[in-house]
């Protein structure tokens, strides 16, 4: 018993202590917290679960639409590379700024810029997120993905091509990808960076990284939707890669459906 | 009575008294001093430290945890000690071995019983001494328990065999309860971690509530006073510096650092975020620890840092502090940890510490050849300034002698008739040149150069009050000067025929061809000032901010339409060098049209003039008073007048132009006729920074600074340090002529309506000259980071940078880099592109980038951006080198910047290939190139290559559309890429066997971006690895599995010889 009071070092100066102590050896306190004898104690974990609400049940809907005189875009010129040419018999029109009916625009990125509880940590989704390369473009045009999320880039044409992304928080790479193969990434940080491939420098590209599953990205329609927000004020930022960014604050409450509507110009 | 008093001439009990209340004042003074000695100020830091440190620790483990598992631990042991009884174990094991040790020994004395009398009988036979029957007799009868051993039997045996045994088992017995016991340990040590017991270790040192009884009373017991003289916790810690030797007035004794005792956590990272003195040192991986470069038990911290390393208070160490708010709140006692430790500086140690913002001074000592020293950004930056500035040029600096023999900071006068017609824009140039660009490097010798009230240049006449006569004679006197200066220049002028322009040039055109060919990697076309571009000292922005330099490199070219020829500006671009061999504009190799276009555009930049200066006329009597001044040196006043009265005015003018040009040291940055073996004027600067404080002229300079509770105080001096000093003279040169009050809070001159000549005693020859250069407060902090580094070596030669060839031809070639601007265009050791701004906006203005976003035009610009020439050195052949330094040629399509023709003299190429093949990893250094046996095109040579066709298929086969489809980018030989916008393309292949080495070539093929990050070269094999050790573990991941055995190694090596082989 001597031993066993040297090896837990016990703060005789401390009163408290000294009749935790006393309660020990007389061997009768009920809830004493001095270990099981013989039964190895419990491994205790420093890390406390979060246990804040991350997600709820409100959402924020609306529609992207484009304001101003609609620029001449370019065809794209796919020079003498007849694999590539002979799938877009029409001529392929530059996808810098895809309009819908009414001018809505597509391939925006609509996303919880700031708003969110600090501490939240969100699981990326199991599924990966495909860029596919088909008929020497980049399928889809912007593509939005969360931290963590697997993009995979497929190769579905006859050709090789090469994937240089241009990111700056995260690694930059520039590896080519022969037909029929494809490769996998992830992204540990928030950012929005372009793809492009050198070899036909007319596939183009951007990702979105975005830290959280609360993002859209518009097709045709303009439209968006993001769902199971939790309850609070947010900034809702919506990004084009030629019209820029723009932002606009909204609050939500329990099961709201919020509408907010945005309109991008040419500055 | 009467007599034993007389006897004896004093009184026992006083004397008793005096020495009773001696003795005890003494006793006092003891005790004092001991106690004094116990309390002394680095102790607390210590004390404090240690609490620290335990808390640290404590957060480093689960002490409960800990705790439990350390009773589980022994709970357990007792228990298994129950159960199997191992005392019992024990006494089994010893009762066994005794047993056996019993029986081992009897037989062994029997043995040796029999074989004694077996000798003696054996003796008795052969005629020795003995009875031989009698003997035999005796054998028989001896009896032992072993004997039948010797007879055939072998019970014995089995008998000793049965007692081993039984110690076998009991020692296995044994075993098997010291084995539980350590499964329990081991469990222990599993379930916690090394890490985690380690920390509680450790923490049972630091921590007296956690300690047992015993180390509790040793811990209070050995830092009592006295007994704290054999081993105490809390002691003065040190390292001694054998071979660095400081000289304390004729002794000379190493140097000992003791700031370990106070910045007890410098080497800790964990203490980052703490304050000082126990905060981490900020860049471990350079400093202190034994991993890096600069270990402390070889460097200690003075040598760098400088201060009294003996000083083992916060005074005695002789810090100094940044700013004087700082000085005032370690004077006041606001410094941490210790209040009580009030700043004051010790005046009479000669080398305080640096202040923190100017520590990386320190590195200069041992790094004196460097242009560049990687993480000390801060004296880069004051490096490049002076360079840019040319401080040089006035000053001695012994690093920058070879380009100060140059006198080609500023342009060339010899010609400058043929230059500027306009003799009136020279006036005013010279008068004030920041009004006609704002950002000129030709600092201001007259007037105020700007806005900015710290900048001004002092007056030139000695005056008390600004009454009109005495501004209008101010004037006179600066106009004057002006003219006689500009009329010696234009008298001495050679004249140039610059020719006629041949062709018509397109001002637009011109202006594309200027931004696309490169001059923007030297030359800016600012018309504007910008704020202060360095916005903080991170790494980042002071990269940046070198760029700039680099940028302003050459003039920013605003106005040049206004202030020459369009017939000087064509020439000029055309063949620098014909004009002028020292300067340092290169020949960018432009064509007739080129030149006149760029011409045209040049020309048109003639929007900016002079705004506000105008230069009288000279006055007779002012020039007269000048050049009288002059000639008192050499006259009487008689002689004076004769010689004036026998001048004609050109006469004068010339003399005075002379003698003022003399003055000023105007030939330290131009070339000047006349002057061309003129020593420079200003002071030498190689050893500034070893200059005791007391030399310096403080004049009556005085300053003022707001306390705490924002009361206003004047101090009739400027505090007396060199960056102090420093500090002022490079914002304004000639504050020591005047009585100007500084705030110390802003450092900005606190009144300037007071700020005026108040020595009225010295002559105009003995004023201060230097001009003023219109240094921004962190400009001027950079370049005092510089001049506080200029010291002299003090015994530090151990410690220099060992002069290794590589060392010699990397500092070396650094600085030919710096000299050439090669950063304005390349990026050499992660550093330049400086051009890169200005060619991504020419980008956006090419209709082809009509449609292109930013990033993407970014995406585009590597393209156009002239090389980043990271891994050169294992890139190219040094012989190839060698011809393109002399002769460019064109390598990248899509680069229209151009690689100019300099006239690199052979030392200066091979010392660049030198450079370049230093910076790579070991084992990759060239040979000097034999210049005297280069011949041009010796090493045109194709590569000596055999292929064979099974590898000559296969590498057409990988290079095809169904492999990796080079065609589509690369030319090879006469074959144009499918893309045809030369952005697009790359390299011929041509070029290769001449310029690139096989080795490089092949992980160039494999995986580009590896070699250089942000290469459109994509990574065809990035799992190509040539040199792996290991062939049967090799993974070669290979898309065309079929081809030369799916071998990345045989196909990246098969299409390697088949670039080669391009004809």
């Amino acid at each position: 018993m001597h031993q066993l009071f040297r090896k837990i070092n016990i703060d005789w100066s401390n009163p408290l202590m000294f009749l935790l102590v006393g309660l020990h050896l007389a061997g009768c306190g009920g809830d004493q917290p001095a270990p099981q004898r013989s039964t190895p104690p419990p491994a205790t974990s420093s890390e406390n679960t979060i246990a804040q609400k991350t997600t709820g049940t409100a959402s924020i809907s609306g529609t992207v639409s484009f304001i101003g005189e609609v620029p001449k875009l370019r065809t794209v010129d796919m020079g003498s590379v007849a694999e590539c040419k002979e799938q877009h018999s029409a001529g392929l029109k530059s996808e810098a700024l895809v309009l819908g009916d009414g001018n809505t625009i597509a391939n925006v990125i609509v996303k919880i810029k700031s708003g969110l509880p600090s501490n939240a940590k969100y699981d990326p989704p199991t599924n990966p997120a495909e860029l596919d390369q088909i008929g020497c473009i980049y399928t889809p045009h912007v593509l939005a993905v969360q931290v963590g999320q697997t993009v995979k880039f497929k190769n579905s044409d006859s050709v090789i091509h090469n994937v240089h992304t241009l990111s700056e928080k995260n690694p930059a790479f520039n590896k080519a990808v022969n037909k029929g193969g494809e490769m996998d990434r992830t992204y540990d940080q928030e950012e929005t960076f372009f793809v492009k491939c050198d070899i036909h420098p007319w596939m183009k590209n951007y990702i979105g990284v975005v830290s959280h599953p609360f993002f859209s990205v518009t097709k045709l329609d303009g439209k968006f939707e993001i769902k199971n927000l939790p309850v609070g004020k947010y900034t809702v930022e919506v990004w084009h890669e030629r019209l820029g960014e723009k932002t606009q604050e909204i609050e939500v409450s329990h099961g709201q459906s919020a509408e907010l509507d945005f309109t991008l110009s040419k500055s | 009575m009467l007599t034993e008093k007389e006897q004896k001439h004093y009184q026992p009990i006083t004397l008793n008294r005096i020495f009773a209340v001696t003795s005890l004042l003494f006793l006092g003074s003891l005790i004092w001093m001991f106690a004094d000695d116990h309390e002394r100020s680095w102790k607390r830091y210590q004390k404090q430290f240690r609490q620290l440190e335990s808390k640290k620790v404590e957060m480093t483990y689960n002490s409960q945890n800990y705790d439990n598992w350390l009773m589980w631990t022994e709970d357990e042991k007792i228990r298994i000690r129950a159960e199997g009884d191992r005392k019992a174990a024990e006494n089994k094991l010893k009762k066994a071995k005794d047993e056996h040790y019993k029986v081992d020994q009897k037989f062994k004395f029997g043995k040796a019983k029999y074989d004694e009398l077996t000798y003696r009988y054996k003796e008795a036979q052969a005629g020795h001494k003995g009875d031989p029957a009698e003997l035999r007799q005796e054998l028989d009868s001896f009896t032992y328990e072993g004997r039948p051993l010797f007879e055939g039997g072998d019970s014995w045996k089995v008998a000793l065999g049965k007692l081993e045994a039984k110690v076998k088992i009991a020692e296995n017995e044994l075993q098997a309860l010291k084995e539980k016991e350590k499964d329990i340990d081991k469990r222990f040590e599993q379930e916690l971690g090394r890490e985690q017991i380690l920390a509680a270790q450790q923490h049972e040192k630091l921590e007296v509530a956690r300690m047992s009884m015993g180390n509790k009373i040793a811990d209070k017991i050995r830092d009592l006073p006295v007994l704290d003289l054999t081993n105490p916790y809390y002691r003065v810690q040190q390292v001694v510096i054998d071979d660095v030797i400081e000289d304390m007035n004729f002794v000379q004794v190493p140097k000992v650092d003791r700031c370990m005792t106070c910045h007890q956590g410098m080497a800790k990272i964990s203490f980052s975020n703490e304050p000082h003195p126990y905060k981490t040192h900020p860049n471990l991986d350079l400093f202190l620890t034994s991993a890096s470069p600069h270990p402390v038990e070889e460097f200690g911290c003075t040598s760098c840092h400088s201060g009294r390393g003996r000083g083992t208070s916060f005074v005695s160490a002789v810090h100094m502090p940044s700013s004087h708010q700082q000085e005032l709140d370690w004077h006041h006692g606001h410094i941490g940890p210790i209040p009580e430790d009030k700043w004051h500086q010790m005046h009479h140690w000669p080398r305080p510490m640096f202040p923190a913002k100017y520590t990386q001074a320190g590195c200069f000592k041992c790094h004196a050849e460097t242009t560049d020293l990687k993480g000390a950004e801060k004296l880069n930056l004051g490096l490049a300034l002076i360079e840019r500035a040319g401080c040089y040029g006035c000053h001695t600096i012994e690093q920058y002698k070879s380009r100060m023999e140059k006198r080609n900071i500023g342009p060339s006068l010899q010609r400058v008739a043929s230059k500027i017609k306009d003799q009136d824009w020279t006036k005013k140039w010279i008068k004030n040149p920041k009004d006609f660009r704002h950002n000129t490097w030709m600092p201001t010798f007259y007037g105020n150069g700007s806005e900015d009230p710290t900048i001004g240049t002092g007056r030139l006449l000695n005056h008390r009050y600004q009454d009109g006569k005495r501004q209008q004679d101010e004037d006179h006197r600066v106009d004057t000067e002006i003219h006689a200066m500009t009329h010696y220049i234009y008298s001495k002028s050679d004249v140039f025929d610059v020719g006629t322009i041949p062709v018509k040039g397109d001002k637009e055109i011109g202006r594309n061809t200027f931004q696309a060919v490169g001059c923007q990697g030297c030359h800016e076309v600012a018309p504007d000032p910008v704020e202060e571009n360095l916005a903080s000292w991170s790494p980042t922005d002071i990269a940046e901010k070198r760029n700039q330099l680099r940028r302003e490199y050459g003039p920013n070219l605003i106005g040049i339409g206004s202030k020459t020829s369009a017939e000087w500006i064509y020439s000029w671009v055309k063949n620098p060098l014909e004009h002028n061999p020292n300067t340092e504009m290169p020949n960018l190799r432009l064509t007739d049209q080129e030149a006149a276009n760029i011409t045209a555009y040049l020309v048109s930049l003639d929007q900016k003039g002079f705004e506000q200066t105008i230069v009288g006329q000279y006055d007779d009597e002012m020039l007269d008073t000048i050049a009288s001044e002059f000639l008192q040196g050499s006259y009487i006043k008689e002689e004076i007048a004769a010689k004036l009265a026998s001048w004609d005015s050109s006469q004068t003018l010339t003399y005075a132009g002379q003698k003022l040009i003399n003055h000023y040291g105007c030939y330290g940055c131009h070339e000047i006729p006349g002057f061309e073996d003129a020593k420079p004027v200003g002071a030498e600067l190689t050893y500034h920074g070893s200059i005791m404080v007391k030399k310096f002229d403080f004049g009556l300079v005085q300053s003022e600074y707001t306390d705490r509770h924002g009361h206003k105080h004047q101090k009739d001096h400027l505090p007396h340090t060199n960056f102090d000093w420093f500090t002022q003279k490079l914002k304004n040169p000639r504050i020591y002529d005047t009585n100007a009050s500084v705030d110390l809070d802003t450092e900005k001159l606190a009144n300037l309506d007071e700020v005026h000549v108040i020595n009225e005693f010295k002559a105009f020859q003995d004023k201060l000259r230097m001009p003023n250069f219109g240094f921004t407060n962190k400009e001027v902090e950079a370049i005092v980071t510089a001049l506080m580094g200029f010291v002299k070596q003090e015994a530090l030669d151990s410690k220099i940078m060992p002069r290794t060839a590589k060392n010699v031809f990397y500092e070396k070639g650094q600085s030919i880099v710096a000299e050439k601007n090669c950063q304005g265009c390349h990026l050499i050791e992660d550093q330049g592109h400086a051009i890169k701004p200005s060619l991504l906006d020419w980008m956006m203005e090419q209709p082809e980038y009509e449609d292109l976003s930013r990033m993407e035009a970014k995406a585009d610009l590597v393209s156009f951006v002239p090389p980043n020439l990271v891994g050169e050195g294992q890139k190219v052949k040094p012989d190839w080198l060698y011809h393109f330094l002399r002769q460019p040629e064109t390598i990248r399509p899509a680069v229209e910047v151009r690689m100019p023709t300099y006239n690199f003299t052979e030392e200066e190429i091979n010392t660049l290939i030198k450079y370049f093949s230093y910076l790579e990893p070991e084992g990759e250094g060239y040979n000097w190139v034999a210049v005297d046996a280069w011949q041009d095109n010796a090493f045109r040579d194709p590569h000596q290559l055999s292929l064979s066709t099974t590898e000559l298929t296969a590498a057409k086969r990988l290079i095809s559309k169904d492999g990796h489809h080079c065609g589509q980018c690369h030319w090879i030989g006469n074959q144009e890429p499918e893309n045809k916008v030369a952005k697009d393309q790359a390299p011929d292949w041509v070029l290769a066997s001449q310029r690139l080495k096989p080795e490089w070539m092949a992980r160039w093929i494999a995986n580009a971006p590896a070699l250089m990050p942000g290469t459109k070269m994509p990574a065809y094999y990035d799992t190509y690895d040539p040199d792996h050790p290991e062939p049967e573990s090799y993974t070669n991941t290979t898309p065309f599995a079929t081809v030369l055995g799916g071998d990345d190694r045989e196909q990246v090596r098969a299409i390697r010889d088949y670039v080669l082989k391009t004809e």
